[in-house]
């Protein structure tokens, strides 16, 4: 910090001008104050090494040695407030950063020399008036500094990004400090503008509200102002929202195809006792499921398989199926639609609604109304659809039927059932990597727990919807673990599993 | 580590600048001590040393001193003893001045050296040739222009004997209407005597004089002012004033201030010692905080 300076750096002229006082009080001294004798000309090599240090130090040296020629007598006096005050501007001229709290804490721990020698005070009133002086020129210029918010985002949806942006313009070199919330978000240096962009993540619903208040100082610490609060207003609304009001439409618009939708509580249960081994238990609560079967089919030809039981007949391929010798061999024309359901033609959907904070709740229904309506808005209102639906705290429910009656019992379910995020936590990550299948302890019961549900599932599948249904997954981040086991065993089962 | 470190440096400077701030303090924090030179209470003599006096802590460095050019002032509470005395003599034999007041013990070790029994007589008091109150008794020294003197409580001595040292010159006395108050009740009863008392006595020894004061101040700070025209005289613009302090060697704090006090004031080079401390302490934290 102390580094020495060339002599011939700019600023010289300061320091020469402060040896010189120096100089010119001590001889002044002995020359005329018969009191003083030869031995103060001891402060002189003191005032030497001000042509080589940088200024913090000139000032620290300036004012000891004012502080010091004070007291010896009234010419003296009269240089020291040369050398103090040069020796300021000397630090106030070459330095850049705060200052203002070091040179206050300068005069201060000079407290006990001015205990014996109240006359010392002088030279650091004469400081303390150039502080204040300084401390006015620096307000008036930083009260001419302006700073304008604007907000680029009014509504949000929950979860997404809200933008907006600071610009400060002050005259000079400023330092500057943007708090939101009143918690320091930005500081930096800058000369006449600056601009910057922010933005955080909304996850709280209806009219939200965020304080941003700028503080702008001076470099060196000598004045600072503060403009604000500013108060920054914006709308979150869930992606949800929207997402129902299209499902309404187009219920709307197929309103004729709308028939009581069946609503099914299911409970997979695994054993108690040992979970490796699963069982299925599916209590009917409601209604009977009544099957429904699609009226057409939809999607690119992609060939023919062999008929299975639960096929639509008027899938079959009769021209094929009558080409083979024998006529148990019936074969059904695969579509690309289909090579998703391969099944019946139907769409599975599993959806665990348990989420750890509302923004991943929204995310969660507003993928499982997306999937659903997307085959409405491709004009395909018919489409079977199995839902599974896990409700946090609550058994599954099965809703099964064309797309327009599921979508009806699901918005049933939505306003029945009160729906929350169990936690509002802002990120869920797991922070271990399991390998399935080489878990020991705690960890290895858990992923037999769930493996057991995994079966219990695709048995209520393989009974409802057939064998080789494809199955569409859609479940939180915090779930990861649970579902890529039932996953597994799912896809160990024959079916094919798709993540949402 | 760094934060400790820096916490650490930080304690250590602080207290540095506390001990600092201790000892400033414990330099300007007055001791009303009789005869002290430093001391600003009625018998101290604050405004004798603020006059240019120097001080001296034993009688033994009265052999530095040019004893032409110098006055000694002794004034104490205890007495002197025989080797003080000696250096005394001997000083006042190379041309000298010195004078003694203070307790009655120590006029009565003064009397007794010089070959006197002295007999404590009481307080002397003036009600009308006094200063402000009868305790402060003004007598007229025919020496040195009949300049006038204030004695703070002088006292009497009834003496007796012959010079073993040096010759009697003046002895000065009060005025006739003082009274010698035996009961010290302030007032003067039918059975005090009444009259002229000797309160100096003025003695040539060798080349030098010894002015022995019966008076508990002369010099001090309660009287000082009135007796201003008499250290003139006795200095005559030639010889400086030297205050003896040597009851007070024994006392750290009361040399350590004599050490840091001049009379102007302050040591300038404990003023130097003392900034340059501090500059080196803030030399230290914030070249730490910078690098």
């Amino acid at each position: 910090m102390f580094t020495p300076i060339r002599v011939l750096k700019h600023g010289n002229l300061l320091r020469l001008i402060i040896v010189v006082s120096v100089l010119a009080g001590l001889l002044g001294e002995v020359h005329f104050n018969e009191h003083v004798n030869l031995h103060v000309y001891i402060l002189a090599p003191l005032a030497v090494p001000l042509l080589l240090v940088n200024s913090l130090l000139v000032f620290l040296l300036s004012l000891t040695l004012s502080i010091i020629m004070a007291s010896l007598g009234l010419i003296s006096l009269l240089f020291s407030l040369v050398v103090v005050v040069i020796g300021f501007l000397t630090l106030y001229l070459e330095t850049h950063t705060s200052i203002s709290s070091k040179v206050i804490a300068s005069l201060l721990a000079f407290t006990p020399v001015y205990i014996v020698t109240p006359i010392s005070l002088i030279p650091v009133f004469t400081v303390i008036v150039l502080v204040i002086a300084l401390s006015i020129k620096e307000y008036l210029r930083l009260s001419k500094s302006n700073v304008e918010v604007f907000s680029e985002t009014r509504v949000a949806y929950l979860g997404e990004l809200v933008k907006y942006k600071v610009v400060i313009t002050c005259s000079g070199l400023f330092k500057y400090s943007i708090f939101e919330e009143g918690k320091s978000i930005v500081s930096d240096v800058a000369t006449g503008m600056v601009t910057h962009n922010f933005s955080f993540r909304s996850n709280r619903l209806g009219v939200n509200e965020k304080n941003i208040s700028v503080l702008i100082e001076d470099v060196r610490g000598f004045a600072r102002i503060v403009h604000g609060p500013y108060i920054l207003s914006f709308r979150v609304v869930a992606r949800i929202t929207g997402l129902l009001k299209k499902a309404e439409r187009l219920i709307e618009k197929y309103a004729m195809y709308v028939s009581t939708p069946q609503i099914l509580r299911v409970s997979f249960e695994p054993p108690a006792v040992n979970w490796t081994i699963p069982q299925r238990l599916i209590r009917e609560v409601e209604a009977k499921v009544s099957h429904h079967t699609s009226t057409g089919y939809f999607g690119e030809y992609m060939g023919i398989r062999e008929y299975k039981p639960g096929d639509n007949p008027r899938a079959i391929y009769w021209k094929k199926s009558l080409k083979r010798e024998s006529l148990e061999d019936l074969y059904v024309k695969v579509y690309a639609k289909e090579s998703a359901n391969i099944s019946s033609g139907a769409r599975v959907l599993l959806a665990d609604l348990t989420a750890t904070n509302p923004i991943e709740l929204d995310v969660l229904l507003s993928a499982l109304y997306g999937e659903l309506l997307s085959e409405i808005s491709r004009e395909r209102p018919l489409t079977q659809v199995h839902l599974f639906v896990k409700i946090p705290g609550e058994e599954p429910l099965y809703i099964s039927g064309k797309v327009v009656d599921v979508v009806v019992a699901l918005n049933t379910i939505i306003q029945k059932h009160n729906i929350k995020a169990l936690y509002n936590y802002e990120t869920w990550r797991r922070s271990r990597t399991i390998r399935l299948g080489e878990s020991t302890g705690f960890i290895s019961g858990l992923e037999n727990y769930y493996r057991a549900l995994g079966l219990a599932f695709a048995e209520v599948v393989k009974s409802r919807v057939g064998r080789k249904a494809a199955i569409q997954l859609i479940y939180s981040n915090a779930l990861a673990y649970k579902y890529s086991i039932i996953s597994q065993v799912l896809k160990d089962s024959g079916f094919m599993v798709l993540k949402v | 580590m760094l934060l400790r470190k820096r916490s650490f440096l930080f304690t250590v400077n602080l207290a540095l600048l506390v001990i600092l701030l201790i000892v400033s303090l414990i330099v300007v924090l007055p001791l009303n001590w009789d005869y002290y030179v430093l001391s600003t209470s009625e018998y101290g003599h604050r405004d004798l040393y603020s006059q240019g006096s120097s001080w001296i802590t034993s009688i033994e460095s009265l052999r530095d001193l040019d004893a032409v050019r110098t006055v000694l002032v002794v004034a104490r509470n205890s007495p002197l003893d025989s080797g003080e005395l000696e250096g005394i003599i001997e000083f006042t034999n190379r041309g000298g001045i010195v004078i003694t007041y203070g307790s009655r013990e120590l006029t009565e070790s003064v009397f007794r050296y010089l070959g006197f029994k002295a007999t404590y007589e009481g307080l002397i008091r003036d009600p009308v040739f006094s200063w402000s109150s009868s305790i402060k008794v003004l007598v007229e020294l025919p020496l040195c222009n009949n300049t006038i003197v204030v004695l703070d409580t002088p006292y009497l001595f009834n003496i007796t004997g012959t010079w073993i040292i040096g010759d009697l010159l003046y002895t000065i006395n009060t005025s006739m209407f003082s009274f010698l108050d035996k009961n010290n009740n302030k007032l003067y009863d039918v059975d005090e005597l009444l009259g002229e008392f000797p309160v100096i006595y003025i003695v040539k020894v060798g080349r030098g004089l010894i002015i022995i004061v019966c008076a508990h101040g002369v010099f001090t700070n309660s009287v000082f002012n009135g007796n201003t025209p008499w250290l003139e005289c006795l200095t005559n613009r030639s010889r400086s004033v030297v205050v003896d302090q040597s009851e007070f060697k024994s006392d750290l704090l009361a040399c350590f201030k004599l050490l840091v006090f001049t009379s102007r004031g302050v040591s300038p080079l404990f003023v130097l010692v003392v900034s340059l401390t501090i500059l080196v302490i803030l030399y230290r934290v914030y070249s730490y905080k910078g690098s």
